[in-house]
């Protein structure tokens, strides 16, 4: 594709203002945790985008393709960033809320965490696989119309899902001794 | 210690957290089954990475993500397509700015091509003027044995000087009566 100098210089700022927004989302969805760079992914995305400009101008345009771009992106970064051998943990991962052991708290707690963590998980398995799902897509925080969206029902019919499942799984923790909120 | 001594749990805080420590690499999802989940697709694969999120905090936050990029990549999208509209609008545009630069030039030429055929038909003229005038003499010959082009001609050259036909004798005009009988007669 030829390009005068004009047009070629836009559309690299506008695939340079899109990184950097891309980058932002990576911070703000905490996906640095899983061993990626935001900035070697930002700087990815604007290369393979610019490929597929140069490549095929008209599908660089739909919004499914760009997003499948950042996506294909992030996953090969993280399958890599799996498959080096192990770092030491960066400094700041409980802040990111990334570690399972709390700062705070000490080694009685911490086990008592993790076999709680267990004993919940094992009383969600009791309830009917909607109902588990729509409370295990709420605990990861997804919004109810969102459930109703990966569930493949209405908000209305997802917020059914998950008030009765959420009451199962009350009275199952409670009766498993696990004292606990739900809800954020 | 019983349970409502103990220190109230978030159990969704604490769900994340562990879902999250326990992100499995083996199992990272498809780009597109991903973002055919976070549009609202169903199919075996959506459903088979649905139960995938519910465990895996790491799914969860990838889903979570893919919906996010929708807004700023659609955004995207729409400005590449003006950019790269807009391109060939200047190109055209540009194009007729050197075409109207062109027009004096172009007027130019149609006026030497002009003078350039006027000046080859004159030439044409006179070569075949020239050509006419060269072989005429022969026309002229051709004319004359065009005319005396009859069967008796030797009878003709018997008299010595050719003459032009003329209309018969017999009915001529000026038929002259007997002498005798003129009006001379004096009745003598």
């Amino acid at each position: 594709m030829t390009l005068d100098p004009a047009l070629r210089a836009r559309l690299h700022r506008l695939l340079a203002d899109y990184g950097a927004k891309v980058r932002i989302l990576i911070d703000g969805h905490g996906l640095g945790q899983y061993g990626i760079d935001p900035a070697d992914i930002e700087q990815e995305v604007r290369i393979r985008l610019w490929k597929a400009l140069e490549r095929d101008r008209n599908a660089a345009f739909h919004t499914s393709f760009i997003q499948r771009v950042v996506l294909t992106t992030v996953i090969d970064a993280i399958r890599a960033a799996n498959a080096r051998p192990s770092e030491p943990i960066p400094e700041g991962a409980d802040e990111a809320g990334t570690a399972f052991i709390e700062p705070a708290a000490g080694p009685e707690r911490n086990a008592s965490g993790m076999a709680e963590f267990d004993r919940i998980v094992a009383c969600m398995a009791e309830l009917p696989e909607r109902r588990r799902k729509a409370v295990a897509l709420h605990l990861q925080g997804f919004s109810l119309r969102e459930i109703g969206t990966f569930s493949g029902t209405s908000e209305e019919a997802a917020r059914k899902l998950l008030d009765r499942g959420l009451q199962m799984l009350r009275e199952s923790l409670a009766v498993n001794g696990i004292v606990g909120d739900v809800d954020d | 210690m019983t349970s409502s001594n103990r220190h109230k749990l978030n159990i969704a805080s604490l769900y994340r957290r562990v879902t999250r420590s326990r992100a499995t690499p083996a199992a990272l999802p498809q780009a597109e089954v991903l973002l055919a989940l976070a549009e609202g697709e169903h199919s075996e694969a959506t459903e088979r990475l649905l139960g995938e999120v519910t465990h895996s905090g790491m799914h969860a936050d990838l889903l979570r993500f893919a919906q996010a990029l929708a807004p700023e990549s659609a955004r995207l999208g729409v400005q590449l397509e003006r950019a790269l509209e807009v391109a060939p609008a200047d190109h055209a545009r540009s194009q007729r700015r050197s075409a109207r630069g062109a027009m004096p030039r172009r007027n130019w030429m149609r006026g030497v091509a002009s003078l350039a055929a006027g000046l080859a038909i004159a030439i044409a003229v006179w070569t075949l003027q020239r050509t006419h005038n060269d072989i005429s003499p022969q026309d002229n010959t051709a004319a004359v044995a065009a005319a005396s082009d009859r069967i008796f001609v030797a009878l003709d050259e018997g008299r010595g000087t050719r003459q032009p036909s003329k209309p018969d004798q017999i009915f001529r005009t000026n038929f002259r009566g007997d002498e005798i009988f003129k009006a001379q007669f004096t009745g003598g």
